[in-house]
């Protein structure tokens, strides 16, 4: 190494230092300490003991772990798939040029901006099974519907009943789409117009378009938010606890229902002062996201279109 | 170069220079300043407040200083934990038994003998929650005992100009009292557990047991507990399960006009001393109520059974001002500020002297009934458990799942059983590890006090 190519080296180093640093202390470090503590007895207060690997066995037989990876894994199933495709379409629908097309923008966009407790807060009023505007909302439908076929449906308690807690949070989590939607309005935006003009030649419409132009065109970005969005739904929290503290209920909401991965981690580390279980279980959720990414990422591979590659 | 690498060398001097310790621990004419944290907020703060501030009148040593916490058990944990503990901190008496447990407390006996502070001068039921393991972690200060809170208005409705004298009579007059609307849907109740269901895992009390022994057990299938999870499973097989859950998601928040025993959605609830005030504050002006015994079954041997519930005064491990922090707590435990401090609460105090005037200006209109169950000995506190929030969350949702029949009373219970005698195994096999140097710690502890 030259003396040049050393100076290089060390202004480098220097300069992504605070990055480096930042690493060591906020990732590396909590991830080893998270690892180390998963095999110990710890409550906070005192010092850990090491007890091999009893928080694992545990674990496998802990029917509130299995519950609360059935509810993540059933809420980030519905709602990724959901969202992404609300946010695609939303995106699709406002790049074309319509008068207020900048107004739609910003009003789509702007829900997602509102902190996650206060979200938490509107939804456990929008949810009340009695006077909530969700309800107030399908209620004439149902009515109608009762009316005409002689049935007897009723609007959900949304909060209250297990059958609709989830699907009341996959409601509220749709406010949350429009991070995903800019995403995929910048990557419309990219589509090059000859692409289009060359379909409409051969005699493509709309539908045609869409599938053979547009879809392939924005495939990176839908792969880029299925996993952003995996990763989101995997550590859903503030809403759902929020929720459910308004209607004193246990934080896992009736039967369980709303007992997600990152609430029960909580739960252990901060109530039940389990520490080392709760790190046990966080390393296994960790494992699981970064298996879900490889995975989602290998089937992608011959789906997504780069148009650099 | 030299330039650059000094900026981010610069930031963590300034970053270390924010961090470090100003001193905190006296005030500008020399007094030592205790701090006390508590979750009091309105007009639980000011009456704290006014002691505090008769206090440091009456001191040329001592300043208390206080501040408010939200979710005190788990900030107090991590101070605690993080060795920035407060000097005093206010806590439910349902987490003395986990903080003792992880050796996050100050053992006061030593203080309370040197002091004077016996336990004849307390209510039993009150100073029984104070002490765990055989040492006294805390100081009781102002208490409650829950009572049956029924709509006297709805009661004379349905023929009845008194309160129930057995559980079983309370069903009836539930039964008289609930009213369906044409579309089957439930308008009025006449009791519901789950409202407010802030002591849903106690339920079982009501029906001769608890849910532990005190020792190595948890009793979720013993008699106790059978017959309460059929008593709640009666709910849902008598109203239905979806009429409950939808009248349930009606109910407005506790303090609000909404609250469902002040609009008389509920005519029944099981409630604390501190409800009055709600009352005054948010009920109808033409609200009639009455306070009673919340009566036992029938068949469970006792009239009737209460929670006591009581706000306790410790020292984490780890505080300061020690000795400061516990002249304090004596004088909080004086009839004059502990009265003081109970009036502004609406509370009892833990003390077994009542003065005249505490009768005189406690404004509760059943204060008697208060008092004389709190020392009847059917008021108990909740079980001292190292594990209780685990017990408290999970026995709060199996008896949400019992009453809405999620599960059978005999899947329902045979599941509580085994997970809460895990939980309950595993703190007794970490006690039994380090007892013996605990022990030994707090014994020294308390040896040096009295030194």
């Amino acid at each position: 190494m030259t003396r040049t190519q050393r100076t290089n080296t060390i202004k480098g180093l220097l300069f992504i230092s605070p990055w480096i640093l930042g690493f060591l202390a906020f990732a590396l470090y909590p991830l080893v300490a998270t690892l180390y503590f998963s095999f110990t007895d710890y409550s906070v207060l005192a010092p850990p003991v090491p007890i091999g690997t009893e928080n694992y066995a545990e674990l496998a037989q802990d029917s509130n772990f299995m519950k609360a990876v059935f509810n993540t894994v059933f809420f980030a199933a519905l709602s990724v798939p959901l969202n992404t495709a609300l946010a695609c379409f939303l995106a699709i629908l406002l790049n074309f040029n319509v008068l207020g097309k900048s107004f739609f923008r910003t009003a789509f966009f702007l829900p997602s901006l509102v902190p996650m407790v206060c979200l938490g807060v509107i939804w456990r009023w929008l949810l009340n099974g009695e006077v909530g505007l969700i309800n107030q909302a399908i209620g004439p439908f149902a009515d109608f519907a009762n009316a005409l076929l002689g049935t007897h449906f009723d609007t959900p308690a949304w909060l209250e009943d297990p059958a609709f807690t989830k699907l009341g949070l996959v409601v509220a989590s749709v406010w949350g789409l429009g991070h995903a939607m800019v995403i995929f309005l910048a990557g419309l935006q990219e589509a090059p117009v000859e692409l289009y003009e060359a379909a409409e030649l051969d005699g493509a419409g709309f539908w045609g378009k869409l599938a053979h132009v547009t879809l392939p065109m924005v495939s990176p970005y839908i792969l880029f938010n299925m996993i952003m969005g995996f990763i989101a739904a995997f550590q859903v929290f503030a809403v759902p606890f929020v929720m459910m503290d308004g209607v004193n209920e246990p934080p896992g909401g009736p039967g369980g229902s709303m007992l997600f991965a990152a609430t029960y981690i909580y739960l252990k580390a901060f109530q039940d002062w389990e520490m080392g279980y709760a790190c046990a279980m966080a390393l296994i959720f960790f494992v699981l996201v970064v298996t879900l990414t490889i995975t989602l990422m290998k089937l992608s591979e011959r789906r997504v279109y780069y148009a650099g590659k | 170069m030299l330039r650059l690498a000094s900026l981010p060398l610069a930031a963590l001097a300034l970053l270390l220079a924010s961090c470090s310790p100003r001193d905190r621990t006296r005030t500008e004419d020399g007094r030592t300043i205790v701090t006390l944290w508590t979750s009091w907020a309105g007009t639980e703060r000011a009456g704290i407040d006014a002691v505090v501030e008769d206090f440091n009148g009456s001191q040329s040593e001592i300043f208390v200083r206080t501040l408010n916490i939200t979710d005190p058990q788990t900030k107090i944990m991590l101070a605690t934990a993080g060795g920035n503990p407060p000097d005093i901190a206010i806590m439910n008496n349902q987490f003395i038994a986990p903080y003792a447990e992880n050796n996050a407390l100050t053992p006061l006996d030593g203080l309370c003998s040197t002091a004077d502070i016996t336990p004849e001068r307390f209510v039993e039921t009150f100073w029984e929650t104070a002490t765990y393991r055989g040492r006294t972690w805390a100081i009781p200060l102002t208490c409650s005992v829950t009572t049956l809170h029924y709509n006297k208005k709805i009661f004379r409705e349905v023929g009845y100009d008194r309160p129930p004298e057995t559980l079983e009579e309370l069903e009836r007059i539930n039964d008289l009292i609930t009213q369906k609307r044409d579309d089957g849907s439930i308008s009025r109740i006449g009791h519901f557990p789950l409202e407010p269901g802030w002591w849903r895992p106690e339920w079982s009390n009501w029906l001769g047991l608890g849910s532990y022994d005190g020792q190595d057990r948890m009793l979720f299938l013993d008699s106790g507990w059978q017959k309460a999870a059929a008593w709640l499973a009666s709910y849902h097989q008598r109203f239905g399960k979806d009429e409950l859950i939808k009248l349930r998601s009606g109910f407005g928040r506790f303090s609000s006009p909404q609250n469902p025993f002040f609009d008389g959605k509920v005519a029944m609830v099981l409630q604390g001393i501190w409800m009055n005030r709600f009352i005054e504050t948010f009920a109808p002006d033409d609200f009639e109520y009455g306070c009673a015994p919340f009566p036992a079954s029938q068949d469970a041997g006792i009239p009737y059974y209460a929670i006591a519930d009581v706000d306790q005064a410790v020292i984490p491990k780890g505080a300061d001002h020690v000795p400061e922090a516990f002249a304090f707590m004596r004088y909080l435990i004086e009839q004059g500020g502990l009265e003081k401090l109970a009036l502004a609460h609406g509370k009892l105090t833990s003390l077994k002297a009542v003065s005249p005037d505490f009768y005189d200006k406690h404004d509760h209109p059943y204060l008697q009934v208060h008092l004389d169950i709190a020392n009847s000995g059917y008021a108990k506190a909740r079980p001292q458990l190292a594990q209780y929030q685990n017990y408290f969350t999970d026995v709060n949702e199996a008896a949400n799942s019992l009453l809405y029949g999620l599960v059978t009373p005999a899947e329902g219970l045979a599941q509580l059983q085994e997970r809460q005698q895990k939980a309950l195994d595993k703190k007794q096999l970490r006690w039994s590890r380090v007892e013996e140097s605990y022990q030994a710690l707090w014994q020294k502890q308390i040896d040096e006090t009295i030194e």
